[in-house]
């Protein structure tokens, strides 16, 4: 058997954890600063920097810029290690690497100035979503080779993650992302309302099972064992718990969208699944926690794995969490409120970010050839870092509570004993502020880490190019007795790969299919039309400023709902939402019912400056609605587009409907006229009155014209 | 060492206090010793020095208690090691020093009645039979208190062993961990590795643990359970008969609360007032509370005109009396059914009623639609439909309300 010499790319590790380091503490400072603008609504400042663009910047930064080249320095530093091969092409590395952070720059540059398709955690728009794909297959090109390339005949448990994790991620982007461009930074999905909702809400959970538990758990799978220098608990385990766990995960989805308009079938499938899934997310838990048998002496020694044991605990906090939330009767409890961000910020902050830092503290001075610069400084930022976490979580769980029991308690006469939603709201307050004190812990503790780590860097010396040798892999496999079955798979990573896209695609394709073609999942309601040209801009604009962050549009079947907002949402209001906009929090109050409500001069006061109307508003102002003039030019493309996705406009609409948009908009601004308000009617301010007056009037429509028909 | 463990962090604190606790009792208990021995020696005159006897047996007794603080030394540390390393045998050193106290105190009563004896009797040697036996009593006292000592020093000595042997024992032995996951111990897990290794990194092939894969099966039958539970039988609600049914019980509650509030204005039992008293108290508290959005005669002002036919909520006695006392939030009127009794509001609703058609100066320009007293259809869940406010017809221009 002949040893062959190569070498790792450290390099490119490097790299990505610079990268990692860089957007962490980008991501984390939008984070304290969403949530100070909670607090303090005056620190929304500019139109690019109010919370509706910047929220999305945050939760963008933080998954996609973080946590990915998080996993990126962690694969590329263990593949090659665990196949014993360098990466397959130096210059796919390079590309992949730089691809990625152009496409995080792009996002940074178009978010903040409202180019968003409205659709939580896939706001990029279209050329960035096909980038997004491009440099996508390049990390799967570049890993396949890598993996058909290796000196080790079998693929590592933490492979299996990272392959589910490529092809998964791969599928959830494409799919939730095929939209209709209207222009070089516009598009509508294709799916509408419940439809979209179901194929965003399968994405949405899976890009946290996918992007936020998979790889990080090929992740830990590389580094417990290694660092503890402990066998991993159990291989039976590991197989069990990683074929249970992407198969069930896929399923999970619909629990996002419990007491909606999604058929109850669904939504079932939603809840039986998330249960099911406690002990596939369990076993990736038990399996890191318990290869740190006989070694707990090391962890109290050793900061690296303290981050890590936390970690992994955060982890099994979430996922039992999780299926407990997907719990119908809890899920009405936590729905909407911040109940739900306390929860990812527990998976976010414990398991993805302690997770990261474990990793870079150990990498960093290996790949330099030196110790770490301060011990104790990590051990502060292990401290700092926890204390962070539960500032940040308990007050987020009391505000939930709070939220919740404001929201549903009656008065003894049987009316709502809070019917103004912004008592609600100012109740939060002190727990906002304990919320962005956990917030600024944890990141003073990023700093610290940051400065250690530099020190360390300036300290040591790259090893670029690390010496390895390995035997060459012999053409032809010799079985050995007593070998586990799953072997023969872990030998082939094509046909590994390609099973574990046929068992994440049956999940959702029992749930999407019937949802698409069974047309009594979706009852059409004959009064709603689509939308006109002035409400279907001014619905752009309520796409554009993010208003669905902090409003929701779905009036749940559930009684103190009803008697707050009017009757519950049905699944054929939405027939025509490219994209839905059914939100998934309430800061602010639900909008489903709200056309009609409130006079237009209302609205405009409203948007010019919310207290002026609602005393102790934490919303933004929006004052620049009322100068900008509407897109006008932006009108006959986007109707053609609409049309395209199958809304019934007339034949040659498209042509006419700027003629019609004008004369609503005259009609709205006449009105504002008798309430003593000037304003010209092609400003944006009155296109989005439009649409806010258009919420929910179909439905009365409807109630108007069929209830009074005599009963047959 | 009490001073590393004060430092190092909060559970050792007690500890230290704990051992502070122990050594002041040990040495009070050495004291009384002391203390029972002192008058001993001064009470008799200088010649007794002369009588080897008595030289003989206060030379012992003064050995046994040089013993004795020996072992009370002794004993403290072991003690004290012991609780150390237990960090939850406080109960045991409090046990110790109880029983410290208790054999001192035996032993005050004990000398009090030797030193009565004492007065009595004949001579030994030259010594006083009282004097004798007082130092013969506390000889065998101070040996009995040694074996005890020493016998508890040996009880900690032997559960300090069975200790040491515990934990060597127990590193062969399962956790309590290792027994709930059925795992092979970290000993013996030689036998379980697999030949696998990657970058060094080895798997062992432990079973599942058991609490894990039935866990997995509960709730894999819990799954199946809810779904043929809600799907296939049929036997539990899904969400719109669960909507239907709590807002039945809502409705009834609200009848039961209103037939037991019989004495109270409800807006079923609202009433009119026509009559001076009643209408010159609403106009006081309407002086007071409501002019300042409404006008001082109800022309409107931030609210809306109260003296004409427009009501954006109704206008009824009923529909009025509700607007009073829940308000609309949403649109700046506060509920005031914190503030008024519903006989209040009652006579407020009234008194609004009797502004009907009262024309003022300044009246502000109508809002919502017009009511009419008689036939007028009033949603009863106006809430829900208020349709007033519809502005720009859709494509296919759907007439909604009516805009004035």
């Amino acid at each position: 058997m002949e040893i062959e010499k190569f070498q790792y790319d450290n390099k490119i590790v490097k790299q990505f954890a610079y990268a990692t380091i860089l957007w962490g503490l980008v991501g984390m400072l939008v984070g304290l600063w969403v949530s100070l603008q909670l607090i303090y609504p005056t620190l929304n400042i500019l139109p690019q920097t109010s919370f509706g663009r910047l929220r999305p910047l945050h939760t963008n930064a933080v998954i996609f810029a973080f946590v990915g080249n998080g996993i990126f320095m962690g694969v590329y530093y263990s593949l090659q290690r665990l196949c014993k091969a360098r990466m397959f092409s130096d210059k796919l590395s390079k590309i992949h690497f730089w691809g990625w952070q152009l496409i995080i720059v792009a996002a940074a540059l178009t978010l903040p100035f409202g180019i968003t398709t409205g659709k939580e955690y896939a706001e990029l728009e279209w050329p960035i979503d096909i980038a997004i794909a491009a440099i996508w297959v390049v990390f799967g090109w570049n890993m396949f080779g890598t993996i058909l390339k290796r000196r080790e005949r079998h693929l590592y448990v933490a492979i299996w993650f990272y392959i589910a994790t490529f092809v998964t991620v791969a599928v959830l982007h494409i799919v939730n992302s095929i939209e209709l461009p209207v222009s070089f930074l516009k598009s509508y999905p294709v799916y509408a309302g419940v439809q979209d909702a179901l194929v965003q809400w399968w994405y949405g959970h899976n890009a946290v099972a996918f992007f936020l538990t998979t790889p990080y758990l090929g992740l830990m799978y590389y580094f417990i064992p290694k660092i503890a220098d402990r066998p991993v608990y159990s291989y039976r385990l590991s197989i069990i718990h990683f074929w249970a766990l992407i198969f069930l995960y896929i399923w999970a989805g619909p629990h996002h969208l419990l007491y909606t308009a999604l058929p109850d079938w669904a939504q079932s499938i939603g809840v039986a699944f998330s249960v099911m899934l406690i002990a596939p997310s369990w076993g990736g838990m038990i399996n890191g926690l318990l290869t740190l048998r006989g070694a707990w002496d090391k962890v109290r020694e050793s900061v690296v794995l303290k981050f890590m044991v936390v970690a992994v605990t955060a982890y099994g906090m979430a996922t039992f969490e999780g299926p407990m939330l997907s719990v119908k009767k809890v899920n009405s409890i936590a729905h909407f409120t911040d109940w739900i961000v306390a929860h990812v910020h527990v998976g976010a902050l414990g398991w993805n970010g302690f997770l990261t830092f474990g990793v870079l503290y150990w990498l960093i001075p290996k790949i330099f050839r030196t110790e770490l610069w301060s011990t104790k400084l990590a051990n502060w930022h292990f401290w700092l870092g926890s204390l962070g976490i539960l500032f940040y979580a308990i007050p987020m769980y009391w505000a939930g509570f709070t939220q919740y029991l404001m929201w549903q308690e009656f008065t003894p006469a049987g009316y709502l004993k809070y019917p103004n939603f912004l008592e609600t709201v100012t109740q939060l307050r002190p727990m906002y502020m304990m919320r962005s004190l956990g917030g600024t812990m944890y990141l003073v503790g990023f700093i610290m880490m940051a400065y250690n780590l530099i020190k360390t860097i300036k300290v040591g010396n790259l090893l670029e190019n690390e010496d390895a040798e390995a035997p060459a892999l012999q053409k032809v496999y010799v079985k050995h007795a007593g070998d586990h079955w799953h072997r023969v798979i872990e030998r082939k990573p094509i046909q590994l790969m390609l099973l574990a896209l046929v068992v994440i695609l049956i999940g959702g394709l029992v749930e999407m299919v019937p949802t698409f073609l069974i047309k009594s999942n979706i009852p059409t309601i004959s009064s709603v039309k689509p939308y006109s040209p002035l409400e279907l801009q001014g619905r752009d604009i309520y796409i554009r400023e993010g208003c669905y962050l902090c409003h929701s549009q779905m009036v749940r079947p559930l009684r103190f709902e009803t008697e707050r907002y009017g009757e519950y949402s049905k699944a054929g209001e939405f027939v025509y939402d490219h994209p839905f906009q059914w939100g998934s929090k309430r800061t602010g109050p639900d909008l489903a019912r709200v056309g009609g409500k409130y006079p237009n001069s209302w609205h405009y006061n409203h948007m010019m400056d919310p207290t002026t109307m609602s005393p102790g508003s934490i919303m933004p102002t929006y004052p620049f609605l009322l100068d900008n003039a509407i897109d006008t030019a932006s009108t006959p493309a986007k109707i053609r587009g609409m049309m395209k996705l199958g809304v019934p406009y007339p034949e040659g609409y498209d042509k006419i409907a700027n003629r019609d948009l004008m004369a609503q908009a005259t009609l709205i601004a006449d009105n504002l006229k008798t309430d003593k308000i000037e304003t010209l009617n092609d400003r944006e301010i009155v296109a989005l009155i439009a649409y806010l007056q258009k919420l929910g009037r179909d439905l009365k429509v409807y109630h108007l014209i069929n209830d009074k028909k005599p009963q047959p | 060492m009490k001073k590393i463990n004060i430092k190092k962090s909060s559970p050792y604190r007690g500890m230290g206090l704990k051992h502070i606790f122990t050594g002041i009792a040990l040495l009070t208990c050495l004291g009384s010793f002391a203390q029972e021995a002192k008058p001993v020696v001064t009470q008799e005159t200088l010649w007794l020095f002369s009588n080897g006897l008595f030289n003989t047996l206060l030379g012992v007794i003064v050995l046994l208690l040089i013993i004795i603080s020996v072992l009370g030394g002794v004993l403290k540390n072991v003690a004290r090691f012991s609780s150390d390393r237990k960090r939850n045998t406080g109960g045991t050193a409090a046990g110790i020093i109880a029983f410290i106290v208790l054999i001192s105190s035996s032993q005050k009563s004990v000398a009090q009645t030797t030193a009565a004896v004492a007065s009595t009797g004949s001579n030994y040697m030259g010594l006083g039979a009282g004097m004798f036996f007082l130092m013969i009593a506390l000889i065998v006292l101070e040996l009995i208190i040694i074996a005890v000592l020493i016998g508890m020093i040996q009880m900690f000595v032997k559960k300090e062993m069975a200790a040491a042997a515990y934990v060597a024992a127990k590193k062969a032995e399962p956790t309590f961990m290792d027994r709930i996951s059925a795992a092979v111990p970290v000993e013996k897990e030689a036998d379980i590795m697999l030949d696998h290794n990657y970058d060094g990194i080895r798997e062992l092939d432990n079973d599942l643990p058991p609490w894990w894969k039935y866990g997995f099966y509960v709730t894999i039958i819990f799954a199946v359970v809810y779904l043929v539970n809600h799907h296939i039988t049929k036997t539990s609600d899904l969400q719109i008969a669960m909507y239907e049914k709590s807002m039945e019980e809502g409705r009834i509650a609200k009848e039961e609360f209103q037939k037991k509030d019989a004495n109270n204005v409800t807006e079923n039992t609202v009433k009119l007032y026509t009559d001076k008293t009643h209408l010159d108290e609403a106009f006081s508290l309407f002086k007071d509370n409501c002019a300042v959005c409404h006008g001082k005669l109800g022309e409107g002002g931030v609210g809306p005109n109260l003296t004409d036919v427009y009501w954006i909520h109704g206008g009824s006695l009923k529909d009025i009396f509700h607007t009073i006392t829940n308000g609309w939030p949403d649109k700046g009127m506060k509920s005031w059914q914190a503030d008024f009794s519903p006989l209040k509001i009652d006579e407020l609703a009234s008194y609004i009623k009797s502004l009907s058609g009262t024309n003022p100066p300044n009246g502000k320009a109508p809002q919502g639609d017009v009511y009419k007293e008689e036939g007028a259809v009033v949603s009863s869940d106006s809430t829900k439909t208020d349709s007033t406010k519809v502005i720009a017809p859709a494509i296919d221009s759907v007439k909604v309300g009516k805009k004035k």
